[in-house]
């Protein structure tokens, strides 16, 4: 375990807002490939971890570290390429599915599936064909949920960010979402989650009530 | 043709006689705009008599230096009602608005009174001062629609942005909704008013030229060249506002800086 690479570096990092300390003093190491789990009571800073590493929030102490590149400006640019993030929640106004499925294609970097591609992954997470023709307004927010798993698997990035991937999923759903992330997939995964299964499914777990890091 | 007939400073008085009709409904149904409305046109009395003034003299006058001094103060006017309508900070916003209004003004007014109409003397009084005026006008609405719809949705929607760069989107490709909708928003109504014109609407300045004794064919292609002006100018200083303003709102990251809107 050791010697694998390691896709996530943090030393020393600390951040407060308006004076008061979220993290504190946080240093990790993780593995690539990794199945993390994040979690923590309200305000404990798990959604100020994920922005940190994903550069939307700067720390006020220590240095992070992406696929051997330090997360700076002049970095951020290459580092975000090859992420992908599903946040808890989202509105985007489009009218079908097939867009909100395919938002991210739209831009220059992603090369857009093909139709079988597609259809192979909606198929993963329970999901039918047919949904990518329908109104956004029609579909649950389970199935909108589902559609963002969905276009972050079609996005094949080295590390992927999922902010309560399970939330609005029933059991089933969240089993396929589990066997695809934790198992099969073989990007870094770091979820944000207070799902006890994900949890058990993860190798490794973040509790940042104590800043304690818990390897399976 | 002859000129207009002017109107006796008595006959005027009589003219606000009318006003007695919007007040009483104001006052009726006490939708508190009564006050508001009376300061306004106290205000837009007093501005235009002062104005009528000061442009007879300036017109007498003719100075290059005087008439360009006169545009500049009107650009500043503009920023700044700009800036306070669409609630955006003036520290960050005045230069850049300031900045596009000016570029706009300068690539319009010099291809339309050199390149279209031909003047000798670029800042002919008479033409550089009305023609600039009605630019203004019409870009302030614009712009405070474009502009307050641009930070407001990017205020309110950073998440859709975040989603973007976290996804692969160059910083352009994630504020390309945002631009998008601004643009939307702020000349749909414009096109839609440029479709009726003349069916519905007679514009303000062909009525003026033909009350001035211009004959109805030299007013409309002055129209048609104002439209197409006032369209040119506003979408010019909108997307050029966004882009200027877009340098200083980021830091290195691409992240929002702080708050970009007031009440945002």
């Amino acid at each position: 375990m050791e010697t694998k690479i390691k896709d996530i570096i943090l030393r020393n990092i600390s951040k407060s807002f308006n004076g008061v300390n979220i993290i504190n003093n946080l240093s990790l190491e993780i593995p690539a490939g990794s199945k993390v789990a994040v979690k923590g009571k309200s305000g404990a800073g798990k959604s100020t971890l994920v922005n940190m590493l994903m550069g939307f929030i700067l720390p006020d102490n220590g240095k992070i570290t992406l696929l051997g590149m330090d997360v700076n400006a002049e970095n951020i640019n290459e580092i975000r390429e090859n992420l992908s993030w599903v946040p808890q929640e989202l509105n985007i106004d489009v009218r079908y599915v097939r867009d909100l499925l395919l938002l991210p294609f739209s831009y220059n970097k992603n090369n857009k599936p093909s139709e079988k591609t597609i259809i192979n992954a909606l198929d993963m997470f329970g999901l039918k064909e047919g949904i990518l023709s329908k109104d956004v307004s029609e579909i649950s927010g389970g199935e909108k949920q589902r559609i963002f798993l969905t276009t972050s698997s079609l996005l094949k990035r080295k590390i992927c960010f999922l902010d309560e991937p399970t939330s609005g999923l029933d059991l089933d759903s969240k089993r396929k979402a589990i066997k695809y992330f934790l198992n099969e997939c073989a990007s870094t995964i770091v979820a944000v989650t207070h799902d006890q299964e994900w949890m058990d499914s993860s190798d490794i777990k973040i509790n940042l009530n104590t800043n304690d890091l818990e390897r399976r | 043709m002859n000129t207009a007939i002017d109107i006796l400073w008595s006959d005027l008085a009589l003219g606000f006689i009318l006003l007695v009709i919007p007040f009483y409904i104001l006052w009726y149904y006490r939708t508190g705009l009564l006050k508001p409305a009376v300061i306004s046109v106290i205000r837009m009395t007093i501005q235009l008599l002062l104005i009528g003034l000061y442009l007879e003299y300036i017109f007498i006058l003719n100075n290059m230096w005087v008439n360009l001094a006169w545009v500049l103060i009107m650009v500043i006017i503009a920023t700044v009602t700009t800036v306070k309508r669409s609630d955006l900070y003036p520290r960050l916003y005045l230069i850049p608005v300031f900045v596009s209004l000016a570029i706009s003004l300068i690539i319009v007014d010099v291809y339309f009174l050199g390149f279209v109409i031909k003047l000798d003397n670029l800042f002919e009084a008479i033409y550089l001062i009305p023609i600039t005026g009605m630019l203004l006008g019409n870009c302030i609405r614009t712009n405070i629609i474009g502009l307050s719809s641009y930070y407001n949705k990017l205020q309110k929607e950073q998440i859709l942005y975040k989603y973007a760069l976290a996804n692969g989107a160059k910083k352009k490709e994630a504020l390309f909704p945002y631009m998008r909708n601004s643009l939307k928003t702020s000349f749909a109504p414009t096109i839609a008013t440029m479709a009726v014109v003349g069916l519905i609407s007679l514009p303000g300045m062909m009525t003026g030229q033909i009350l001035g004794g211009s004959s109805p064919s030299v007013a409309i292609k002055y129209q048609i060249m104002l439209m197409i002006t006032i369209f040119v100018s506003s979408i010019m200083t909108v997307v050029l506002t966004i882009f200027i303003s877009n340098k200083f709102i980021f830091d290195s990251y691409h992240n929002l800086r702080t708050k970009i809107i007031i009440d945002g």
